[in-house]
C-alpha cells in the first residue's frame, strides 16, 4: 500500500502502514496521541508500562517503532525498555519522550536515541516517527 | 566562628593554668620556706638562750670563786693587820696556787700603790691610773669587773676589784683570771658556724669573745642590745657584730648577782641558708610536680581540644552531607517538577486535542478546558502550599471545586453538598482524580437539571480498606438515552484506568445520576521522597 498523503509533510512513502507501540502512563495523553496517529495512518497499539510492552513484543503483532514515555511505573522505564529493545529486538525502533530535559538522560543514551520533548506537538511526533520509519527501510 | 571561640577558651585555660603553676609552687615554696625558716630560727634562739644560760652559769661560776678568794684576802688583812708584805704575797701565792682560774691576785692600798701581789714579790708598781681604782675611789662602787693586762705581768684577764671593807677608802684587792679561761669557754660555745658568745658588762663593754685577741668593744649605747639588756635580765636582740658585721639574733641573760650579761648569738644568713638547704630538694620535688602536672594538663587541653575539633568536624561533615543530600533532593524535585509541569502541559494539550475533535461551539469548548486547566492548576496550588510536595489531601480540592462560582456558578439554582472525608492520595493520582471529579460535576450541571431547574449534587469521600471512594450523586433526571455524557464519560473512564480505579456511571435507585470512583490509595512514607532522593543519586 502506498501512502500518498502526507499530512505532516513527512518525506516518505510506505508500502505498509507503520507500527507503532505507544507507551505512555498518562492515559489522557496516551489516548490522544493514540488516537492522533491512528488519524494519520499509523497502525497503533497501547501499553501503559515497559512491562505491558514487552508482553506486546513478544506477541505475533508487528512493531515498527516503539514511541515511549521515559517515565513508566513498573520495574522499568523507557530507558530500560530501549536498551532492552537494543539487545532483543533491534530491529524494532524507538523513539523516547519526556517532561526531563535531554541533559537530565544518561550519557550512553544522549544523542543515540531519538528523543521529543514534552509538550509535544502531536503533528510533529508524526513527522519524527515517519523519519525515522524512512531511515530504516 | 565556633572554633574560633573553642581556640580563644583553649589559649585562655592554658594561660590560666600556667599562671597557676607558675604562682601556686612560689607561694607554697614561700609559705612552706617561711614555716621551716620560722621553726629552725626558733630552734636556734632556743640554743641560743641554752648557750646564753650556759656563758652566765659558766661565768658565775668562775667570778664567783674570785669573790671568795677576795673574801679570804680580806679575812687574811683583817686578821694580820701588821702582816708584812712578804708574809701577805705568801698568803695571796697559797690562796692563788689553790684555784686553778686564778691569774693572780692582789692587794692595793689606798694611793694606787701594791701591797702585795701573789705571782710577783716584791712588786712595785702604781695602780692609780686604773679606771677600776678611780671607779672604787671616787664613788660608791665597791665593786668593779674589768678586763684588764696585768701588770708586770702582761697577762691579758678579767679581773674582779673589790673596794677594801671600811667606811673610809683603804685601797682595793683584786682577783684576776686569764682571759683564755673565758674566751676558751665562750669558743666552745661557737662552734656552730655563725653562732658567737660573749660576756659583756651591764654598760655595754664586751669583756670576752672566743678569740682572745680580740680587744674589748662597745655596744651601741642606744642599740637593740642595749635597749634590751636595760629592759630586761634576758631575752634576745637583733643586731649586726661590731667586728665582723654578721646579723645575729643574740639572746642574753644577766649572770646573777654581777654586772654581766652571758650572750649568744646565731647567725640569721646561716639560719637561711640552712632552710634553703633544707627546702631545696622539696622546692625541686614541688616544681617537677608543677612542670609534669603543667605538661599533663597541657596534653589534656590537647586532647580536648583534638577532640572537640574532631566534633565540630563530625558536625560540619554531618551538616555538609545534610545539606549536599538537601541539595541533591531539590535538584531532583525540581527535574520531578519539571516533568510534572511538562507532563501537565502535555495533559492540556491532550484535553484540548480532545475537545477539538468534539462538533461544539469553540466557546463552550474554551470554557470547558479552561475549567480542566483550572482544576489541574488547583491540584499544583494544593500540592504547593501543602508540607508534603508528594501527597494532596484530596478533600481541600473538592471543597475548593465546590466553592468555585466559575464552576458551580451560585445563578445555577444547583448546590453542591460535601460529605468529604480527609484522604490523601499520591501526587500522580491526584490530576487523574482531580479531572475525574471535575467531569462528574460539570456533567451533573451540564445535563442533570434541564431547563434552568435547580437541584442539589452531593459529593462524598470516604476512605476504607486501602481504598479511597469518591461518590457524585445528583437529584436530577438520571443518564439519558442518547449518551449525552459519553464524551466526558470516556474521559474519565481512560483517567480512572490510569489509577488503577473502578469508574461507573449510572442511574441512581433515587432518579438522579450516580458517579462512583474507587482507587487504592497505598501511600508508602518513601514512596516520593524515596524516589527523588533516589533520583538524587
Amino acid at each position: 500500500m502506498i501512502q500518498a498523503d502526507d499530512p505532516s509533510g513527512g518525506p516518505e512513502v510506505h508500502r505498509d502502514p507503520i507500527s507503532v507501540l505507544v507507551v505512555e502512563d498518562e492515559a489522557l495523553i496516551r489516548m490522544v496521541i493514540a488516537d492522533h496517529l491512528r488519524d494519520t495512518g499509523f497502525e497503533v497499539t497501547e501499553a501503559r508500562s515497559a512491562d505491558e510492552a514487552i508482553q506486546i513484543l513478544g506477541g505475533a503483532q508487528k512493531v515498527d517503532i516503539v514511541f515511549s514515555d521515559v517515565n513508566l511505573p513498573g520495574t522499568m522505564n523507557g530507558i530500560d525498555l530501549a536498551l532492552w529493545l537494543r539487545s532483543n529486538q533491534s530491529s524494532v525502533l524507538v523513539m523516547l519522550t519526556s517532561g526531563v530535559g535531554a541533559q537530565d538522560m544518561p550519557p550512553d543514551i544522549r544523542g543515540r536515541i531519538p528523543m521529543i520533548m514534552k509538550p509535544y506537538d502531536l503533528d510533529t511526533v508524526v513527522h519524527r516517527l515517519k523519519i525515522l520509519a524512512a531511515g530504516s527501510r | 566562628m565556633r572554633l574560633g571561640w573553642i581556640g580563644r577558651d583553649y589559649r585562655r585555660s592554658v594561660s590560666l593554668v600556667a599562671a597557676i603553676v607558675i604562682v601556686a609552687p612560689v607561694v607554697i615554696s614561700s609559705l612552706w620556706t617561711w614555716q621551716v625558716w620560722s621553726e629552725k630560727r626558733s630552734a636556734a634562739l632556743d640554743r641560743s638562750r641554752q648557750g646564753a644560760a650556759l656563758v652566765s652559769e659558766y661565768t658565775s661560776r668562775v667570778i664567783q670563786s674570785q669573790i671568795l678568794l677576795l673574801n679570804q684576802i680580806d679575812r687574811v688583812v683583817a686578821e694580820h693587820p701588821n702582816a708584812e708584805a712578804f708574809q701577805l704575797h705568801n698568803a695571796l701565792r697559797a690562796m692563788d696556787a689553790s684555784f686553778q682560774y686564778t691569774t693572780s691576785l692582789g692587794i692595793i692600798d689606798r694611793n694606787g700603790d701594791t701591797v702585795a701581789g701573789s705571782r710577783t714579790y716584791p712588786l712595785k708598781a702604781n695602780f692609780a691610773d686604773r679606771e677600776y681604782f678611780k671607779a672604787l675611789r671616787d664613788t660608791d662602787r665597791t665593786f668593779f669587773i674589768d678586763r684588764l693586762i696585768l701588770r708586770p705581768l702582761r697577762r691579758d684577764t678579767i679581773s674582779v676589784v673589790r673596794r677594801r671593807p671600811g667606811d673610809d677608802f683603804r685601797g682595793v684587792i683584786t682577783a684576776s683570771t686569764e682571759i683564755s679561761k673565758f674566751t676558751d669557754f665562750l669558743t666552745t660555745m661557737s662552734v656552730e658556724p655563725g653562732t658567737l658568745a660573749v660576756l659583756v658588762r651591764d654598760d655595754g663593754k664586751v669583756l670576752a669573745r672566743p678569740d682572745a685577741d680580740d680587744q674589748p668593744t662597745f655596744m651601741q649605747p642606744d642599740g637593740s642590745g642595749m635597749r634590751a639588756m636595760a629592759a630586761a635580765a634576758s631575752g634576745f636582740f637583733d643586731a649586726p657584730g661590731r667586728l665582723d658585721g654578721i646579723k645575729r639574733t643574740y639572746a642574753f641573760t644577766r649572770v646573777p648577782d654581777l654586772p654581766l650579761y652571758a650572750v649568744h648569738g646565731f647567725s640569721n644568713r646561716e639560719i637561711w641558708n640552712d632552710t634553703f638547704v633544707a627546702m631545696l630538694p622539696n622546692i625541686a620535688i614541688l616544681l617537677i610536680c608543677a612542670a609534669l602536672a603543667y605538661l599533663a594538663f597541657i596534653g589534656l587541653m590537647r586532647r580536648v581540644e583534638m577532640e572537640r575539633m574532631r566534633t565540630s568536624a563530625e558536625h560540619n561533615r554531618r551538616l555538609l552531607d545534610e545539606a549536599r543530600r538537601t541539595s541533591a533532593l531539590r535538584e531532583a524535585m525540581l527535574k520531578e517538577v519539571n516533568h510534572r509541569i511538562h507532563n501537565n502541559l502535555q495533559t492540556v494539550q491532550s484535553l484540548i486535542q480532545m475537545q477539538s475533535r468534539r462538533q461544539i461551539d469553540p466557546a463552550a469548548m474554551l470554557k470547558e478546558i479552561s475549567k480542566r486547566v483550572w482544576a489541574i492548576s488547583e491540584v499544583h496550588s494544593l500540592l504547593y502550599r501543602s508540607a508534603q510536595y508528594s501527597r494532596l489531601e484530596l478533600s481541600g480540592f473538592i471543597q475548593a471545586l465546590a466553592a468555585n462560582p466559575g464552576i458551580v456558578p451560585p445563578e445555577s439554582g444547583v448546590k453542591v453538598v460535601c460529605d468529604l472525608e480527609k484522604v490523601t492520595i499520591e501526587t500522580r493520582q491526584a490530576v487523574p482524580v482531580a479531572l475525574i471529579v471535575l467531569e462528574a460535576v460539570i456533567n451533573a450541571l451540564k445535563h442533570a437539571f434541564p431547563d434552568n431547574r435547580s437541584g442539589r449534587i452531593n459529593i462524598m469521600l470516604r476512605e476504607l480498606d486501602g481504598q479511597a471512594e469518591i461518590v457524585v450523586t445528583d437529584n436530577g433526571i438520571g443518564l439519558q438515552p442518547e449518551g449525552s455524557r459519553s464524551s466526558g464519560t470516556r474521559l474519565s473512564a481512560v483517567l480512572a484506568d490510569q489509577i488503577s480505579g473502578d469508574f461507573a456511571c449510572e442511574t441512581g435507585e433515587a432518579g438522579g445520576t450516580v458517579v462512583r470512583l474507587r482507587f487504592p490509595v497505598n501511600l508508602n512514607d518513601e514512596d516520593e521522597a524515596g524516589g527523588m532522593a533516589a533520583a538524587a543519586k
